[in-house]
């Protein structure tokens, strides 16, 4: 019998059941003779992905149960080292939480009834409803989610939803984490990402690190990666390398910084140009660098706010730089040059070469309209930005700010890294493009420890970018859209006029127009994914369509949603939620009709990367029927598409899904150069890990190679050079370019292309009825919305801590271990004080958080949750549904996560929520003797 | 058996699966006469909603006894009713073993409740808030007098936007599941192998022949 028929034998009875039930037991035959033989030890190599990283490390197995798990010496940024994240695998791997089987709600939403049903009745289920919702609405009526922890493959779940033709997935990060840090820094430099919160930034944890000073603005590394890049800075501080760390929050980064500017929340934009300001008063930044490898000089057309292009100025001009085969762009644009005292052209060349000393502050008239180099306009922005007037804005002090402000200009290297904090309030797009614009100012780009770097192999062309999040899979490349900067407007064109299949093109173009939410914030574009205000507005009402059968393939959405309790309102509308995840949280409690388990960690074959070097995820257990999280959406795709029939064509040509666990070993197999998946597990040592020579992965000054046109390589960016000023934003508000090209899509109000200024939505030294501002970020425990049942851990950090200021506390008569009551203008939530000097006065901090223990067999009363202590129930979406109201980040969306307003007094402990230790012992790992399983599919 | 709770508290319950609520409000009238379990059984497998339900009807029947909508009576085997026992109450067991049936009938919340939700309220609320729309509504309504496909409405919708500038502004940038879902969840169109109207909704669409 197989391990699927079996299966469905079992579950034949389709008996009610509460969650976290494991058929321990009655899955597979004991052997006696196995259980009295003396421990069998083994030990692979996997990768940990506790987190939104995976650090390389060495698990442990006594007789197939997981007992052990070290950091991996082999690997270069964890080394030896794991984390409590990583270590809660033993715990989570094994709870009584985990579903092991496929769950159908056999009560109402919010009951916690639910039935076991086998994988092919799971399936069957799936598909059905989402066909159905297909012939009945259209394809719009499908869309799907993923994020806030436990998503095991990025960026599957657009794919899904595109599998489907729907246009419409979203995560509760996108525009509220990653897409901005993210996409910015590729968009003005063709560097990655100089975000110290993902893989991007990886400098200052290379092996001999060249970092002597970093800058980490809003990330706490030690407490997001604490394994890799957290053990990675400790290792950088003990060599001498100086930080400055700008976090309102006391951070374990924070008490080992040279200089910590605890920012008042939501106000970094002021500080960012209060850097630039103080940086071009003291004649700081690196003249050379700015000159000729910067849009800075560019002088700029006031009326269109666009650079001057040299062939606007002289339309005989010839420009030197012209490529004769009309493929590669490269534009003249205009300056004002210091030697003739004059506007000329300024065609890209190595600076030896250049035909101009281009002034970097001036107005001069060009074509008849004064016009402005683009320093000139950002410094005008920055000019308010006095040390005095920041120090005050931003509750510092002007003296730190400028300690802060020298340690990063005069050293030799230099770089800033962001990571999720301001990707959570109002300003995101400028915070990212303003930290940009300093380390590009400095030069602090593509040098050996710097953060802003290329890391690819060396180009022999003039460098050229897709805007994509991965450029893999169903993106746009594929179907021959977006703007490929380094392209002329031919070659680009050629793209797309010559893609053969026409059909598949225009549903493509289909789903890029029908994206919500793109009117106003097209920087989504760059991930496949629309606001969750855009996706929340359509399903309460209606228009212009109406998503109405979810999947969501990871995370407890009701813990990580902005507003929370406006999702929770529109549950109702919702015709059928397929929820994946290995185990329920309050979301798929509240709103899923079908829950499907996925695999742990320790059971996953993937592959990964640690700087220069590949690892593998090793499967090691395998408990129940989980499976890899990308094979359900495939089968129930397949399965939806075959009972739509003949007039429903099948899913796009770059469809990434796989349907089968063997396939994806094979292919892991053949990554590592291994004859087959169990040759490669036996002996790892042999093919794990792959390296990149250090000389190829680790290359620097890429953009002064001379390549095949005879210039310097330059940056993949329409300029060739790093855009501080940046035109592709500004182009994108009014037509969705680069993303879109060559459709047109309406235009909404202009993206600044520089760094300005963005205040707080809410500011508490107005706000008389919510005086205090809170914000919140990370610790060391849980990643995002994971590992709330891991027994440990919640007995290290129980409750959320708030943070408060001694003399705030004393205020309202909290002493330190109250409960508080917070309240926002959205609702309240409890948590217990923590009282500390290293908090503002008149700011908190608490983490975001969830109670699993709220449904637990044990309660009398059970609730989801999601209520008693989730900082997203005090967050706002700023969802407005009749009127026009928008105080998001314009590019993006983002709404503020961070730096709102709140009124605190003593409160009680909530009834569900368990403090003591011995509270959670029902979270103990049971699943041990669970025995091992092979593949479902 | 019987928990007296306000409507509001019933309307929210009933409305938390949008799949169920039309089987909520069909039964609920169905049991306005007084209904045996299995006849009540085979009137909602009749319902074309319950084609898409993901619940049985003993689900449906035993949510809106909780909820006080509907009223459950125990019939002993000659059809009679067998008085409800007092909690607690030592004849509890003994009245159990006669039942040997259930009937239900609706309650005065439940009535309440059917009335609020009627398929002519909705309408009349649906065509009052969009008075600019009703002229679409209603060609839609008379058009689903047989199934129609979600593209044959679309075709139809496109159809008369083509014959109105207005109604082409009005519709412009909407998908045509606007329009289907809204009628939909009005009670005014049902899904049953294609979209079709109601008795109720067809009563709305005949109300005017302008775009017949």
């Amino acid at each position: 019998m197989t391990r699927r028929s079996f299966s469905k034998v079992a579950t034949v009875a389709g008996v009610a059941t509460a969650m976290g039930v494991s058929m321990s037991g009655s899955l597979v035959e004991t052997d006696k003779a196995y259980a009295e033989s003396a421990p069998r030890i083994k030990t692979y190599q996997t990768m940990c992905h506790g987190c939104i990283d995976y650090c390389a490390v060495k698990v442990t197995l006594q007789d197939g149960v997981a007992i052990k798990i070290v950091g991996d010496e082999t690997s270069p940024e964890n080394r030896t080292s794991c984390c409590v994240k990583c270590l809660n695998q033993l715990h989570t791997a094994y709870s009584p939480r985990r579903i092991l089987h496929p769950m159908k709600l056999a009560g109402e939403r919010g009951s916690g009834e639910w039935e076991i049903i086998s994988w092919d009745e799971a399936i069957e289920l799936a598909a059905t409803k989402i066909a159905e919702s297909i012939r009945k609405y259209g394809y719009t009526s499908f869309f799907t989610s993923a994020g806030g922890g436990g998503a095991y493959n990025g960026a599957f779940e657009y794919a899904v939803a595109e599998g489907f033709y729907s246009p419409t997935c979203f995560e509760p990060g996108g525009a509220q984490c990653f897409v901005p840090r993210s996409s910015i820094t590729p968009m003005v430099s063709g560097c990655n990402s100089t975000s110290i919160a993902d893989s991007f930034c990886q400098e200052p944890f290379k092996p001999n690190s060249d970092t002597k000073m970093l800058v980490m603005w809003g990330t706490q590394p030690s407490v997001s990666q604490t394994a890799k890049s957290g053990r990675g800075l400790a290792e950088l501080r003990a060599k001498g390398c100086k930080t400055v760390v700008i976090d309102p929050n006391f951070s374990p980064d924070a008490s080992k910084a040279t200089v910590w500017l605890p920012v008042r929340p939501g106000t970094d934009t002021a500080l960012v140009l209060c850097w630039m300001r103080y940086i071009v008063d003291n004649n700081l930044y690196d003249e050379e660098f700015c000159k000729y490898w910067t849009t800075l000089p560019f002088l700029i057309n006031p009326e269109t706010r666009l650079p001057w292009l040299a062939e606007d100025v002289w339309p005989d001009y010839v420009n030197p730089a012209l490529d004769p085969h009309d493929k590669y762009s490269t534009p003249a644009y205009v300056c004002f040059d210091r030697r003739t005292d004059s506007i000329q052209p300024f065609p890209f060349s190595a600076p030896q070469d250049s035909p101009v000393d281009p002034e970097l502050f001036i107005e001069v008239d060009v074509n008849g309209l004064p016009s402005k180099t683009a320093y000139q306009i950002q410094y005008e922005e920055a000019e308010p930005w006095t040390l005095e007037a920041t120090a005050k804005h931003c509750w510092l002090e002007p003296g730190k700010i400028e300690e802060a402000i020298r340690l990063y200009a005069e050293a030799e290297v230099a770089g800033i890294s962001h990571g999720v904090a301001t990707d959570q309030q109002r300003n995101a797009s400028q915070m990212a493009l303003g930290t940009n614009e300093l380390d590009m100012m400095m030069g602090y780009v593509e040098k050996p420890g710097c953060t802003m770097t290329i890391r690819s192999m060396r180009h022999e062309s003039r460098p050229t970018q897709a805007f994509d999040t991965f450029g893999i899979g169903m993106w746009n490349e594929n179907y021959g859209y977006g703007w490929q900067n380094g392209y002329t407007e031919s070659f680009n064109r050629k793209r797309y006029d010559e893609y053969p299949n026409k059909e598949t093109q225009a549903r493509w173009m289909n789903l890029l127009t029908n994206r919500l939410g793109m009117d106003k914030h097209k920087g989504m574009y760059w991930q496949d994914t629309v606001n969750p205000q855009a996706v929340l507005k359509a399903i309460r009402t209606g228009e212009p369509f109406k998503p109405r059968v979810w999947y969501d393939l990871s995370g407890n959405k009701l813990a990580m949603l902005g507003n929370a309790q406006s999702w929770y309102d529109i549950f109702p509308e919702i015709d059928f939620c397929i929820g994946q995840h290995p185990i329920i949280t309050s979301f798929h409690f509240e709103a899923c009709d079908l829950v499907l388990p996925v695999k742990e960690w320790l059971e996953l074959n993937m592959t990964s990367s640690v700087l220069n070097r590949t690892y593998m995820f090793t499967e090691v257990i395998h408990l129940g029927e989980t499976v890899d999280n990308t094979i359900p959406a495939e089968r129930i795709r397949k399965r939806t598409f075959e009972i739509l029939g003949e007039e429903h064509d099948d899913a796009f040509p770059a469809w990434p899904g796989n349907d089968d666990e063997e396939a994806l070993r094979a292919q892991i197999a053949d990554t590592f150069g291994a004859p087959s998946w169990e040759e490669l597990k036996e002996n790892q040592s042999s093919y794990v890990p792959l390296v990149v020579p250090e000389e190829e992965y680790w290359v620097y000054y890429q953009y002064l190679d001379i390549v095949d046109d005879g210039l310097p390589a330059g940056f993949a960016t329409e300029s060739r050079k790093c855009e501080p000023y940046c035109a592709s934003i500004l182009k994108a508000s009014r037509n969705g370019f680069p993303y879109t090209y060559p459709i047109e899509m309406p235009s909404c109000p202009d993206y600044d292309p520089i760094c300005v200024n963005v205040d707080p939505v809410e500011d508490p030294t107005t706000d008389t009825d919510y005086p205090l501002v809170i914000t919140s970020g990370r610790v060391p425990y849980f990643h995002h919305g994971t590992m709330r049942h891991a027994a440990f851990a919640r007995e290290l950090y129980p409750a959320p801590d708030l943070k408060i200021n001694p003399r705030t506390a004393a205020e309202y008569g909290i002493g330190h271990g109250d409960w508080v009551k917070v309240s926002s203008r959205r609702g309240s939530i409890s948590a217990r004080a923590y009282l500390t000097e290293a908090e503002a006065p008149g700011q908190l901090w608490m983490e975001r958080f969830w109670n699993p223990e709220c449904y637990d067999d044990s309660q009398k009363d059970k609730t989801g949750g999601w209520r008693e202590c989730n900082i997203n129930i005090l967050t706002d979406n700023f969802i407005d549904y009749e009127g026009d109201e928008d105080p998001y980040n314009n590019m993006f969306g983002s709404y503020t996560l961070r730096g709102f307003t709140v009124k605190i007094e003593k409160g009680e402990r909530p009834a569900n929520v368990w403090i003591e230790p011995e509270e959670f012992e029902p979270f103990m790992p049971t699943l041990r003797s669970e025995p091992q399983t092979g593949d479902v599919f | 058996m019987y928990n007296e709770g306000t409507l509001d508290e019933l309307a929210r319950a009933l409305a938390k699966h949008p799949l169920h609520r039309e089987i909520y409000r069909k039964t609920l009238l169905y049991c306005r006469a007084p209904r045996i379990l299995e006849q009540i059984e085979h009137e909602i497998a009749s319902f074309p909603e319950f084609k898409s339900a993901t619940q049985n009807q003993v689900h449906f029947l035993k949510v809106l006894v909780e909820l006080g909508a509907l009223e459950q009576i125990g019939l002993d085997e000659c059809g009679e009713v067998v008085p409800e026992p007092h909690k607690g109450d030592s004849a509890e067991d003994r009245l159990d073993e006669l039942v040997v049936d259930w009937m239900f009938m609706i309650t005065d919340l439940g009535e309440q409740y059917v009335e609020a939700n009627s398929v002519e309220r909705r309408i009349g609320d649906l065509f009052a808030e969009k008075t600019e729309l009703v002229p679409l509504y209603e060609a839609i309504l008379n058009y689903c007098d047989s199934p129609r496909s979600y593209k044959e409405i679309a075709d139809c919708i496109q159809e008369q936007a083509a014959s109105s500038v207005q109604l082409a502004d009005l519709v412009a940038g909407l998908e045509p599941s606007v329009f289907v879902s809204s009628l939909e969840k009005a009670g005014g169109l049902v899904w049953d192998e294609g979209w079709v109207v109601t008795p109720e909704g067809g009563s709305s669409g005949r109300r005017t022949d302008r775009f017949e």
